[in-house]
Parts: structure tokens; sequence; C-alpha cells
């Protein structure tokens, strides 16, 4: 009898922990107010309205927007070297490709969160910070098959960690603009995700499971 | 993944909440005597009592510090999370469901490289 109660205490428990994700997943959708998705989508300056001019988006910037726009500069910086160091120095020609769409989609990008930063008055880095250039000296030194595979998986662990990065700030941060931006970069980054493990396994790359 | 840990430190900070609130609770009950009249009784159920309550709430604002990090993405939350985890595994039924859950969370390798710092993300964890 008491075993039987425990047991429905359990299930109970799991449809408990079963509605908090629910209601974790519908906040996250109200939070990106029905912007499209597309996955084919590109980052083209032309494409992002980012800028309101009914609202003064200064006053709705949180230090979490700040932090979100500084860490995606520095990231697209380094995106931008290492894709355009794979594009001259990769062996494989998928790895050359992927490096070059990388390089260039980070570049747009880029643009349009420099173009964002000039509005919020919020100053973003210019150039690699050290810990930065010791990657990117790192991956210098290496040549062929072993660039290869140590570029694609650093491009598995980093667009892993940026699509976690993004689609926080698409629900999280407070300035619409920044919120608009890290949402309309999503789709792009999951692309250059999926392709980089595709690559990746190709290579012969050994991946954890579930990445 | 990105929302199993959101709902992970969600769970981790109302557990928290809940857990610190009975310990409150107990502190109170013990402050104003409501214990049995029996001198003895009294003493050995308010020492009792408060190592109950301390150890209730030091747990309970573990989990709550456990879970801001986890919703703040901070790498120091991981191993703190797990640990919680594990422990939570033992109280049936409900905090040994959101141990599993957490645990299942926490454990994979793609967890691990969002909650990782970008340094250790770029030289691949090591």
């Amino acid at each position: 009898m008491s075993k039987s109660r425990g047991m429905t205490a359990f299930i109970l428990s799991l449809s408990f922990i079963t509605l908090t994700i629910a209601a974790c997943d519908t906040q996250s959708d109200r939070h990106n107010g029905g912007v499209a998705h597309s996955p084919t989508a590109t980052m083209t300056p032309a494409a992002s309205p980012i800028v309101s001019p009914t609202v003064n988006p200064a006053l709705t910037l949180s230090p979490f927007d700040k932090g979100f726009m500084t860490d995606a500069a520095r990231g697209g910086l380094m995106e931008v070297q290492l894709g355009n160091m794979a594009a001259r120095s990769a062996t494989n020609n998928e790895v050359k490709r992927f490096g070059q769409r990388v390089a260039t989609d980070h570049s747009q990008a880029s643009q349009i969160l420099r173009q964002l930063a000039s509005t919020l008055n919020v100053t973003l880095p210019q150039e690699l910070d050290p810990e930065q250039r010791n990657v990117v000296s790192r991956l210098q030194n290496l040549t062929g098959k072993e660039f290869d595979r140590e570029y694609m998986k650093m491009m598995v662990n980093d667009h892993t960690k940026d699509v976690s990065e993004y689609e926080r700030a698409a629900s999280q941060a407070t300035n619409p603009e920044v919120k608009l931006f890290a949402s309309q970069t999503l789709p792009t980054l999951r692309d250059h995700l999926k392709m980089a493990r595709d690559i990746a396994v190709k290579l012969g790359v050994k991946l954890p499971q579930s990445q | 993944m990105e929302r199993h840990i959101r709902a992970v430190g969600i769970l981790y900070i109302a557990l928290g909440a809940l857990g610190a609130l009975a310990a409150l609770m107990l502190f109170l009950v013990i402050a104003i005597g409501l214990l049995p009249a029996d001198r003895n009784a009294v003493e050995v159920t308010t020492i009792a009592g408060t190592v109950v309550a301390a150890v209730l709430l030091l747990h309970s604002i573990a989990n709550i510090i456990g879970g801001i990090g986890l919703l703040q993405r901070r790498a120091w939350a991981r191993p703190l999370a797990i640990f919680l985890a594990a422990l939570s595994l033992l109280n049936f039924p409900l905090g040994t469901a959101v141990g599993i859950y957490a645990l299942w969370t926490l454990l994979k390798p793609e967890t691990r490289v969002i909650l990782a710092p970008r340094p250790n993300v770029w030289a691949h964890l090591h």
C-alpha cells in the first residue's frame, strides 16, 4: 500500500518536472515574439531592421545585454579570423568551404552588431584578447589533416556554446533590438553547428554522442 | 539542452525555497516552544530540531545558489548542481525524480560545453 503510494508520488513528481520543462518552453516561445526562424536565413544587414525609431533602446539595456553584445563581438572576431585561416590552410575542401561560409556570415553579423552597438552607445572589443590570440597561434602551428580536425572540433564546441548563448539572449535580453539580433542570428548559427558536426564526423573527429 | 538547463535551475530554486521555508518553520516551532512540555524531551528535541533545521537550511541555500548559477550559466554551478542532484536522489520521491532529471541534463557533453568557460571550450575542455 505504502509502496504504491510512493510510486504515485514519484509519478506526480515526474509530472511536475515535465510541467516545469513545458513552462520553460512556452516562455521562451513567448519571448521570441513570433520571430520567424528560417533555416536558410542569412545574416544580411538589409534583412535586419535593427533600429526602431519609436523606442529609446539605451533605456532598456541591461548588464546582461551589454555582456552578450561584448561576448558576441569578441566571438565574431575570432570566428572570422579562424574561418579565413581555414579557407587558406585547410586541406579538405569541405573544411575550406565551411571556413569561408563562417567567415562571411560572422562578418555580416559583426557588422549588424556594431551598428546596433553604436546606436546603443556600447563599446565593443576591436581585437582578439590574449586567450583568443593563443588559440589562433596554436592553430597556425598545425598543418594538413591535423589542422582540419582540430579546427572542426573547435567549431563544434564553439558553436554549441554560441547557440546556447544566443538562445538565452533571444529569450532573456531586455532590449528588443538585442533580442531581435540574437533571434535573427540563431538560425545561421544552428546551420553552422549542423555543418560543423557533419564535417567533423566525416573527418573522423571523435565527438561525444549527444553532440 | 538550453531549456533543460533552465528547467533544472528553476527546479533547484523552487525546491531550495520550499526547503528554506520548511527550515524556517522548524526554527520557529522550536523558538516558540510548541514541543512537548517534558523538560528533557524539550531539550533533546530542541537540539535535534535545530541541527535538522540548520542542515535543511544550508542544503536549501546551496540549492538556490546552484539554481541561480545554472540560470546564469556559471561554470562553477555544474559541479555544485551534480553534487546536489546526487544528494537529492536519496530524497524519494520528489528529490529522486528531480535528481535523475538533473543528472541526465548535467552529465550530457553538450551541457558541459555550454557551462564551460570559453577558453576551455577552445581547448576542447582539457
